[in-house]
């Protein structure tokens, strides 16, 4: 091997290390910053773990658990109204992108005249490269005030509207998931399905889902973790108040708007650019968390039938449909 | 079954009817401000009036980062993933691994990354050695900003040139073998020169995404209001994302600034559809690297 090809090689194989150096370099830097305040405290900024959940001292109730307020005289810093604002955001703005985008794919896939597919696809693509702050400004300025005359919501801003905001964002990534898991089913098997008689509905349940369910839960999970750790919409429109709350009228705090919101005017290394970064490190942890799940979900699947074989489209259906199957010819 | 074809037919034109609506709206309220003082000119009396240039050239200078580093750097390493490494080892599987996770992690994440590591961590240091404990590098910086942009931005690249190559039939490269070139060449001549779409799109897909993201310049450099341009690495800069963010929530007087925000939002947006558009355009003409997505979904 000449010496340019060896050369090349390993530059390119130090630039694939590239990655994996990145990954363990932000677990490294996230978790220091974010274990400073047990490693190296501040004079008087001890923090004991169970702050973090209760918000006070831990041992005699507080008056007033789960309070996030960590610029007080006494700070409170309880994690507790933050991750339930990330989880109700991101759980309302799935339930607004996941029906959208699977009927969206659905109705690609299967009805679409040829001119419509194109135009869809092509606003999905579209809406996929719209910038997350300029989302989070039309929010604001196009979205805010009729939403909050609808539902009725105390203020213009709560988790109703970041969810609608965030929901439209998702659907593209949704989309394309439940395209996948629409085109999971060799389409030979659903034209037998049809030929022989079964209707569009009952194939649909009995072959499409069964074939493609993985996908379906797939684009729920990917959709939520990537609410879990969106920034600037719910930063702009949630109205960021840690409140405990279920309600989706009322404002909430998330986890990555909170960290966006106060960690330009924290004093590096105190007690709260610490929380910070733990608040960092749970993003971390439940995006691959997610991801992880995803891979397992998503991880193809051993094939429905042996290709080639011209029955086997029949037998598919006959066993969809409680049929046995049929023994293999040797 | 009719009321299903029904629904799934108003979610795709829901769809379809708020993406328009936006950006007819961000376009009719925002093009009426452009001109060319607006895009020469730094902002001014209280962001009220003036200009983005300052924000222009700020992100120019991010782009130019993801170009100078993640493109080359992304490239390189896709090449490898798909021709070099070995996916049943240990480390062409760490590979694989560590760039499907970082694809996938919040933006804010790189954001804190970069604070933590370049900022306080290389920044820090920088100023120990060589200005004397002065602060200098040590504190957010457009040069921090634009490696945590880049940072942010690799797995795109990555993962867009493996897919590309993957999709060149190997006997390109068997064929460069049998000629006599080397491993390296058979990929450089053989399959390279077909992938040029597949390449192009995922660096387009990587500015577009430097250009629209802001939670990871946060606080790694960008400003509130820095009149003057970036010109040493060490100064802190404004973004257009982040100048949106400024004029949307932390306005002086959010009436008389609406114009500007407006506008600037009508400058992100241009930008970005004119990205994605180009990357649409290209992966539509088929060919390896280029597959069809709007002929049928898979």
């Amino acid at each position: 091997m000449r010496r340019a090809e060896r050369g090349w090689i390993g530059l390119s194989g130090a630039a694939a290390w590239v990655s994996v150096l990145g990954v363990l370099a932000i677990l490294y830097f996230i978790l220091r910053e974010a274990l400073l305040v047990w490693t190296q405290p501040l004079p008087g900024e001890a923090l004991h773990p169970a702050h973090l959940w209760w918000g006070d001292e831990p041992g005699p109730a507080p008056s007033r658990p789960y309070v996030w307020q960590p610029v007080a005289l006494r700070p409170k810093c309880s994690i507790v109204p933050l991750l339930l604002g990330s989880t109700r955001v991101s759980l309302l703005s799935l339930a607004v992108a996941w029906p959208l985008g699977s009927l969206a794919a659905f109705h690609v896939t299967r009805h679409a005249h040829p001119a419509v597919r194109t135009a869809v696809v092509a606003v999905m693509e579209l809406l996929d490269g719209v910038p997350t702050v300029v989302l989070g400004a039309a929010g604001l300025l196009f979205l805010a005030t009729p939403l909050q005359q609808v539902t009725g919501a105390p203020s213009e801003l709560n988790a109703c509207l970041a969810a609608v905001v965030l929901g439209l964002w998702s659907v593209p990534l949704v989309f394309r998931m439940a395209a996948d898991g629409l085109s999971a089913l060799p389409s030979g098997v659903y034209r037998a399905a049809r030929a022989l008689g079964i209707r569009e509905g009952a194939a649909l349940v009995h072959l499409a889902l069964p074939a493609g369910w993985r996908w379906f839960a797939g684009a729920g999970v990917a959709a939520f973790a990537r609410a879990f750790g969106e920034t600037m919409i719910p930063v702009m429109l949630t109205g960021n108040a840690a409140v405990l709350s279920l309600s989706p009228l009322d404002s909430a705090r998330t986890l990555a708007g909170t960290i966006a919101a106060e960690m330009g005017s924290v004093v590096y290394g105190s007690t709260h650019y610490s929380v910070l970064f733990m608040l960092g490190a749970i993003l971390l942890a439940v995006s691959l968390a997610a991801h992880e799940l995803l891979a397992r979900l998503t991880r193809p699947a051993p094939p429905l039938l042996a290709p080639g074989d011209p029955e086997n489209g029949h037998e598919a259906v006959a066993v969809a449909f409680g049929g046995s199957q049929r023994p293999r010819r040797r | 079954m009719r009321l299903l074809r029904w629904l799934s037919a108003a979610a795709s034109a829901l769809v379809v009817a708020s993406f328009v609506a936006l950006v007819v709206a961000v376009l009719a309220l925002g093009v009426p401000r452009f001109s060319r003082d607006f895009f020469t000119l730094p902002p001014e009396e209280g962001l009220v009036s003036g200009g983005i240039l300052p924000a222009i050239v700020g992100t120019l200078a991010l782009v130019a980062m993801v170009g100078l580093i993640t493109v080359p750097v992304g490239m390189l390493g896709g090449i490898y993933l798909a021709a070099f490494s070995d996916d049943r080892s240990l480390t062409g599987r760490a590979m694989r691994w560590s760039v499907s996770r970082l694809a996938g992690l919040p933006a804010i994440v790189y954001g804190l990354f970069g604070l933590g590591f370049f900022v306080l961590g290389v920044g820090q240091q920088l100023d120990r050695w060589f200005s004397a404990g002065n602060l200098v590098y040590g504190q957010p910086a457009v040069v921090w900003a634009g490696l945590t942009m880049a940072a942010y931005t690799l797995p795109v690249v990555v993962s867009s040139t493996e897919r590309a190559l993957r999709e060149v039939p190997p006997n390109h490269r068997r064929a460069g073998r049998a000629l006599g070139l080397g491993p390296w060449d058979a990929v450089r001549f053989g399959v390279l020169p077909l992938v040029g779409r597949g390449v192009l799109t995922g660096a387009l897909v990587a500015v577009s995404r430097a250009v629209g993201e802001v939670a990871p310049i946060m606080f790694t450099g960008v400003a509130y209001f820095a009149p003057s341009l970036p010109l040493e690495p060490s100064d802190q800069f404004m973004e257009l994302g982040y100048h949106v963010f400024v004029l949307a929530t932390q306005s002086p007087d959010v009436e008389l600034t609406k114009p500007s925000l407006y506008a600037t939002m009508a400058v992100l947006l241009l930008v970005t559809l004119a990205l994605n558009g180009a990357v649409l355009w290209i992966r539509t003409r088929a060919g390896p690297g280029g597959r069809s997505r709007l002929r049928g979904t898979r």
